[in-house]
């Protein structure tokens, strides 16, 4: 099974940034082997490649809202638009949720896009993730583990 | 005629408070301030190279920004380099210059059509564009791709290129599997050229300033990957060592980033314009030739034309890979020995927006004891903030959402490099 992506994004020097990424590694650890699995701090736009030909893409990343840290957000990207303050515009980076929406637009989201944000509440350089988002690490690795076993029983 | 204070503010920049953000307050007639800020992680890494072996520096300094790593890494390698009293050369020196052009043509793809474009096409971002014109984005995505495999073809399939090392790279490609890369290659530089010819039909706002165009120094060649001198647009003329003899870095109040100054004169400019006006005798025939059709001079003082130059530097980096390829073999040896040594070393690369510059000094050990990070957008910093100045007081009669759009744009220019930072999403959830 090549038709599933998970991916983790985040920056590894910014404290709850990082998330997505520890999550993505313990995927790799978790999951069957036929499953790819990315961890990746690259210009988000790229990952419009990386999910090419995939029918499921699950992507785990860091969020900032009102939530407690450690509370894990679940968007069905087919059913809901990112919300709008993603989009912001901004004057060198794009964004996972720009590329998402430049996805839809181009029809190129695969048919299962499933977003998952752990909340943060520290992303000060250099350090680790704080305690409340380290604690949710194992809830969030166990969700997409499910959700991708189930996915291999259906297409099995 | 105007007696309100009138206040121009965006946190746009912002994903985290205090990440970034412009402020341009007017009283009247008068500018009474102006202030960007952008944040930069360039501080903490510092510290954070202070204690660790020589050699970390260029994976450690590649990930301070997603989008333009070969630019720290090469000059921390240069720097290391120098330390050690090695020399790469030949087709090391090849290698190291063309994933660098692999860098540019992603970043410049990037920013000409997804980020800048928009600006200019009256769109709010490239995602209204690809429901319009789906097949411009992904014509820029394609250019953008090939970027990405260059890199990935000399750099690793990682995301910060893990291949390139103090003394040269752990491991060279072949030249078949560099020519696999030639047929988008020779795509993306007809794509380039296309792409000089519409952004030359873009309106443009009628501002111009009188800039001191600063960029290094490459041995005959268009700056890209390793300087040795450093010039400007004012007669400045200096070897990379005494960089901080006439760059005065100072800290501002409103800004978390360190802001380059040249001692002499104030603000001045780094990134394509500098580069073209300074260095446009040593762009390619086919770069030289879409600027003189599109009757581009020879020296733009229009910031917002960048999107020109930048698209003239695709094409010169298109066909600067297609070169290189060309006469490329294979290296006997993938690297140079190098022994750890005690001293200082300097390094400087033109990333996509500008010089970049590194200083180091090292122990007999081999580790890192002092470490300098001077990053383009510090650099031009002053003078961002300047054309804002200027800009708003000339076209101060603009209604507040053209006015505030226009100052973003301005900003945009300089692409500058904000978010070498996070990108964790701001997540509004509304509940009813």
């Amino acid at each position: 099974m090549s038709d599933i992506l998970v991916v983790g994004t985040g920056n590894s020097w910014r404290g709850d940034d990082s998330v997505g990424l520890e999550a993505a590694n313990a995927l790799r650890a978790r999951l069957p082997e036929e499953v790819r699995v990315l961890a990746t701090e690259a210009e988000q736009s790229s990952l419009l490649d990386e999910w090419e030909g995939c029918d499921t893409v699950l992507i785990v990343d860091a969020v900032h809202s009102d939530a407690a840290a450690g509370t894990i957000h679940r968007v069905d990207l087919n059913a809901e638009t990112v919300p709008h303050a993603v989009l912001q515009g901004s004057t060198h980076h794009f964004s996972l949720g720009d590329t998402i929406e430049l996805a839809r637009a181009l029809k190129r989201l695969p048919a299962k896009a499933l977003f998952l944000g752990i909340e943060g509440e520290s992303f000060n350089p250099g350090e680790p993730l704080s305690p409340a988002v380290a604690a949710a690490v194992p809830a969030i690795v166990e969700e997409i583990a499910r959700e991708v076993e189930a996915l291999l029983q259906e297409s099995s | 005629m105007h007696d309100a204070t009138r206040t121009i503010k965006t946190a746009y920049l912002a994903r985290v408070e205090g990440e970034g953000g412009m402020l341009v307050r007017v009283k009247g007639d008068e500018i009474e301030e102006v202030k960007l800020n952008i944040f930069e992680p360039p501080r903490f890494f510092e510290a954070f190279l202070r204690g660790r072996y020589f050699t970390e520096a260029p994976d450690i300094t590649a990930r301070i920004c997603g989008i333009c790593p070969i630019a720290y890494q090469s000059a921390s390698t240069q720097a290391m380099e120098e330390i050690v009293g090695v020399e790469v050369g030949g087709q090391l020196r090849a290698l190291r210059r063309m994933i660098y052009c692999g860098e540019w043509i992603e970043s410049h793809s990037l920013h000409v059509y997804m980020l800048h474009a928009p600006d200019f096409l009256g769109y709010p971002s490239v995602i209204e564009i690809a429901k319009d014109h789906p097949e411009v984005v992904e014509q820029a995505l394609r250019m953008k791709k090939i970027g990405n495999e260059v890199m990935q073809v000399i750099g690793g399939r990682e995301v910060h290129p893990i291949n390139v090392k103090v003394g040269g790279f752990y491991k060279t490609p072949t030249k078949a599997e560099l020519e696999t890369l030639v047929p988008e290659l020779e795509w993306g530089l007809q794509a380039s050229l296309d792409t000089v010819r519409w952004a030359a039909t873009l309106d443009f706002p009628d501002f111009e300033q009188d800039y001191e165009f600063v960029a290094m120094v490459e041995d005959g060649l268009y700056p890209i990957d390793r300087g040795d001198r450093i010039i400007s647009s004012k007669g400045l003329d200096i070897p990379i060592s005494a960089f901080y003899d006439h760059v005065a870095e100072e800290h501002v109040e409103h800004a978390n980033a360190l802001q380059g100054r040249l001692k002499e004169r104030g603000a001045y400019m780094v990134g394509p314009l500098a580069r073209y006006a300074l260095w446009h005798n040593l762009l390619c025939d086919k770069a030289k030739a879409v600027a003189e059709e599109i009757g581009l001079p020879k020296v733009v003082n229009n910031p917002f034309k960048s999107i020109i130059v930048r698209s003239i530097e695709l094409v010169e980096v298109f066909n600067e890979l297609l070169r290189l390829i060309g006469e490329y073999e294979q290296p006997a040896e993938p690297s140079l020995d190098c022994p750890p040594r005690a001293g200082t070393g300097h390094g400087v690369s033109e990333a996509p927006r500008g010089t970049i510059y590194h200083r180091y000094m090292t122990d007999n050990a081999g580790l890192i004891t002092d470490a300098k990070i001077v990053p383009p957008t510090a650099q031009n910093q002053p003078q961002i903030e300047d054309d804002l100045k200027q800009f708003v007081g000339k076209f101060m009669d603009l209604d507040h959402e053209e006015l505030t759009l226009r100052c973003e744009q301005a900003i945009r220019n300089y692409d500058p490099c904000i978010s070498c930072a996070t990108h964790f999403l701001t997540l509004e959830i509304e509940r009813t």
